[in-house]
């Protein structure tokens, strides 16, 4: 994973609790206490996935919770660090489905040649049509929540309402995720045209 | 920002710089990295990262786009391949800004010359076509060029290797550039020969292809020979053996044709029994042939039994040939019309025929006879002559002949033996046929209420085999008599054994027709043919005409003598009456009163005159 995501989390844990908070979770999650995650570089699956779990736990709030923040504090950071991305799209539809691409070629971008080949893009955007985006996600993360709160904080960002659907999911034994996430305001300006 | 921050920004930029130099090669297949703790130097290697992973995936796409179009180009040129193949056509493409022609090995192995895997001008092309035809040609590529045509549409004659030609049709389109320029033009040619110069049925060459190397060796001066035949027998073998069709035979026909000696010979099918045998005179020269050798052999191979399909064949031909050296020819059309012309005279005199210049003046008289003839029947202007015809012992007068005359007033008289094979060759006969019935009717109308009211006369006309042939024949000639209130019984048809041969069945039923509404019936010439006796059995018939060949000199000749008493009594066995044709002496005349009562014709009692003569010279008492 992108360093910024274990980087956004950390800061969070910081602002919140405090070095020590930060530290516990750091702990838990067994990652080294001095580390500095840096935003131009990938970092183990496994060690991500650790923080966040740690993190729930030792804030003691739910993983809904949690995510929901983050997913705030997360495109914060990312609109500071990239606001070309988030004006080049008109609202969140748009933004969401070059998410995916961004995400993909970020990931993919920062592999070295070797780890590049035979690694699939965790997320596919398909416009299925006007006001409705299909997302495939497929990592064995399972971060399917989060997704669902960051798909929510964009559309809030654009002062859109989305509707979200999840007939597919990794965790109730399907090969990957399938989002239907839906513009109910826009697809009614479809259908009076 | 401090010196240290842009030290290391600079430091970043640096770092990110050297490492893009790899791109150099097009290998944008690099991570880039950098030592800073700066995290706008990260997000720079980052993007910059990020750049490089969206050029790979684009060159990805690019390359698996490509594949995908090759792939796709791969296939359809081998459907193209496989359509081309299929069609058999020869491939070309004309580039026009370099004046450069692409030919396919196909469109040279289609005039059976070796490929060249080098381009062409288009002035090769042209070489290859008929000199004829390349007018034609530059026409149709001129207005495709132009915008004038959308598609070019072009039928030509190529040159082979072996002397020959073979008919294309080339067919093609205009690739434009962006001043709407015609800048390539691509097509196809296709060999059209088959359609064009071959006959389906026997895949012999056809009269469209011998008139053409006809006009292309006139044209090229260069001297030929032309020999017609006709195969006369060419029914009879499908009848009496078991060939299914006679495209079974032109293979033997066009191979004995083709066989004489070592000329080329091209055989030609011009209709079902006729074909034609094209050579050039260099050759007969080379071999020491003359145009009789070259007569004879294609005859004796015609003669020539040979054993096929469990069969013998011969075949009786006609031939007539004429070679161009020997007359004054300017156009192919003279030599071909010679050709048919001895080919006519081959026929009707049952020898070969070498065509000449002294043809040429008789082919001219025979051309203003059918003229004239024709121009006479049309005005209705044909009048015949009529013979007394006389009881031969108490020289009562029975009836009279109508003869069929043509008198004209430049070409004076024509005799029947001329004018009547003219009649024939040019289907005029029916037409003949009805104007000497006409006028025959006319003149028994006249006749039947002048001087001859109170005596029972008949007037005998002579009858075509074409007219027995329409099935409304026997009406017509009813609704002649009819229409002319002139009685059936007044009219006897004359017909012959040739005349019935055609179709027997079809003019019995004529003759019946006739006969039972009052129409009298003589079979004439009776005794000439070989079946005479047949058709006394099959045919209802009145009356006997002996041929004058048994009259002349009977009297002192035992065998014709006999021959007349015989069939004078099977005529009386059947109640027929007998006319004996062709009585010019006393002597005759004595002999057949002799045998017993019968009628008499003939330049001793009366010659053939115009009807109003006729009548008048008629000798009081006779009737």
């Amino acid at each position: 994973m992108i360093g910024i995501i274990q980087q956004v989390l950390l800061e969070l844990l910081d602002q919140h609790g405090g070095n020590e908070l930060k530290q516990r979770v750091l702990k838990a999650a067994n990652v080294d206490p001095s580390i500095n995650y840096r935003i131009d570089k990938n970092y183990s699956d496994d060690e991500c996935l650790r923080l966040i779990n740690a993190a729930v736990i030792e804030t003691g709030l739910s993983e809904t919770t949690v995510y929901q923040h983050y997913a705030t504090a997360f495109l914060k950071k990312a609109q500071a660090l990239f606001p070309r991305f988030f004006e080049i799209a008109d609202d969140s539809e748009g933004f969401l489905l070059r998410q995916a691409r961004i995400h993909a070629v970020m990931a993919s971008g920062l592999k070295r040649q070797d780890e590049r080949q035979h690694v699939n893009d965790k997320f596919t955007a398909t416009s299925i049509e006007p006001g409705k985006v299909r997302v495939i996600y497929r990592s064995a993360n399972g971060l399917c929540r989060l997704y669902q709160a960051l798909a929510f904080e964009v559309a809030a960002l654009y002062d859109d309402e989305i509707e979200f659907e999840e007939p597919c999911c990794m965790h109730q034994g399907a090969v990957h995720c399938e989002f239907l996430i839906s513009w109910p305001n826009k697809r009614q300006e479809v259908a009076c045209d | 920002m401090t010196d240290n921050q842009n030290l290391s920004l600079r430091s970043v930029i640096t770092q990110i710089a050297d490492q893009l130099c790899d791109t150099i090669d097009n290998n944008f297949d690099i991570h880039v990295a950098v030592d800073t703790p700066d995290t706008e130097g990260q997000k720079l290697a980052l993007l910059v990262n990020f750049l490089l992973e969206n050029v790979r995936r684009s060159l990805d796409d690019m390359q698996s786009l490509n594949m995908q179009l090759e792939d796709k180009v791969k296939e359809r040129t081998s459907l193209l391949d496989l359509i081309l193949a299929g069609s058999n056509d020869g491939v070309w493409i004309w580039d026009i800004a370099n004046d450069e022609l692409t030919l396919s090995g196909r469109w040279y192995s289609m005039l059976e010359l070796p490929h060249d895997a080098n381009t062409q001008s288009p002035e090769f092309w042209l070489q290859q076509i008929h000199p004829a035809d390349r007018g034609r040609f530059r026409d149709a590529i001129k207005r495709l060029r132009k915008g004038e045509s959308e598609h070019l549409n072009v039928e030509y004659r190529v040159k082979t290797a072996h002397q020959g030609y073979r008919w294309m049709l080339c067919r093609g389109v205009c690739q434009k550039d962006n001043n709407q320029q015609c800048s390539i033009v691509a097509g196809t040619q296709t060999d059209i020969s088959a359609m064009r110069i071959f006959d389906q049925e026997s895949g012999m060459t056809n009269e469209r292809y011998l008139r053409e190397r006809v006009e292309d060796a006139i044209t090229e001066e260069q001297s030929l020979f032309l020999v017609y035949v006709t195969v006369e027998n060419i029914d009879a073998i499908l009848t009496s053996s078991e060939h299914p069709s006679n495209a079974m035979l032109y293979p033997i026909i066009q191979e004995r044709l083709s066989k004489v000696s070592n000329l080329h010979l091209v055989a030609s099918k011009l209709s079902a029994i006729t074909f034609a045998v094209m050579g050039f005179e260099s050759e007969l020269a080379a071999t020491n042939l003359t145009i009789e050798d070259v007569c004879q052999q294609l005859r004796d191979n015609c003669a020539n039994t040979q054993r096929t399909f469990d069969d013998e064949i011969r075949f009786e031909v006609a031939v007539g040939a004429v070679v161009s050296s020997m007359l004054r020819i300017e156009q192919s059309q003279q030599l071909i019309n010679y050709a048919w012309s001895a080919l006519r005279r081959a026929r009707q005199l049952g020898q070969t025929c070498i065509f000449t210049e002294a043809h040429i003046s008789q082919d001219s008289r025979r051309m203003r006879v059918e003229k004239e003839l024709r121009r006479s029947l049309m005005k209705n202007a044909l009048a015949p002559d009529y013979q007394a015809i006389y009881q031969g012992k108490t020289k009562t007068l029975e009836g009279f002949e109508a003869l069929a005359r043509f008198r004209h007033a430049e070409l004076g008289t024509v005799s029947p033996g001329e004018f009547i094979p003219i009649a024939e060759d040019a289907g005029l006969m029916r037409e003949l046929g009805y104007s000497i019935l006409d006028s025959t009717i006319a003149t028994i109308k006249q006749w039947q209420s002048g001087v001859l009211r109170d005596h029972p006369f008949y007037i005998a006309v002579n009858v075509s085999a074409i007219q027995l042939q329409d099935p409304y024949f026997a009406d017509n000639v009813l609704a002649k008599l009819e229409g002319a209130n002139v009685s059936p019984s007044r009219l006897k048809l004359e017909v012959t054994e040739s005349t019935l041969v055609e179709s027997f069945k079809h003019a019995a039923e004529q003759i019946d027709k006739l006969r039972q509404q009052g129409v009298r019936i003589a079979l004439d010439d009776f005794g000439t043919g070989y079946s005479s006796l047949s058709y006394l059995r099959s045919l209802a018939i009145d009356t006997l005409k002996i041929d004058r060949s048994f009259v002349a000199n009977l009297h002192e000749n035992k065998q014709k003598s006999a021959i007349i008493k015989t069939v004078y009594e099977l005529a009386t066995e059947l109640d027929l009456s007998v006319v004996a044709e062709g009585v010019e002496e006393a002597e005759e005349l004595d002999f057949l009163n002799s045998i017993g009562d019968m009628a008499i014709q003939g330049f001793l009692l009366a010659r053939p005159l115009p009807a109003d003569e006729a009548i008048d010279q008629l000798p009081r008492g006779t009737y």
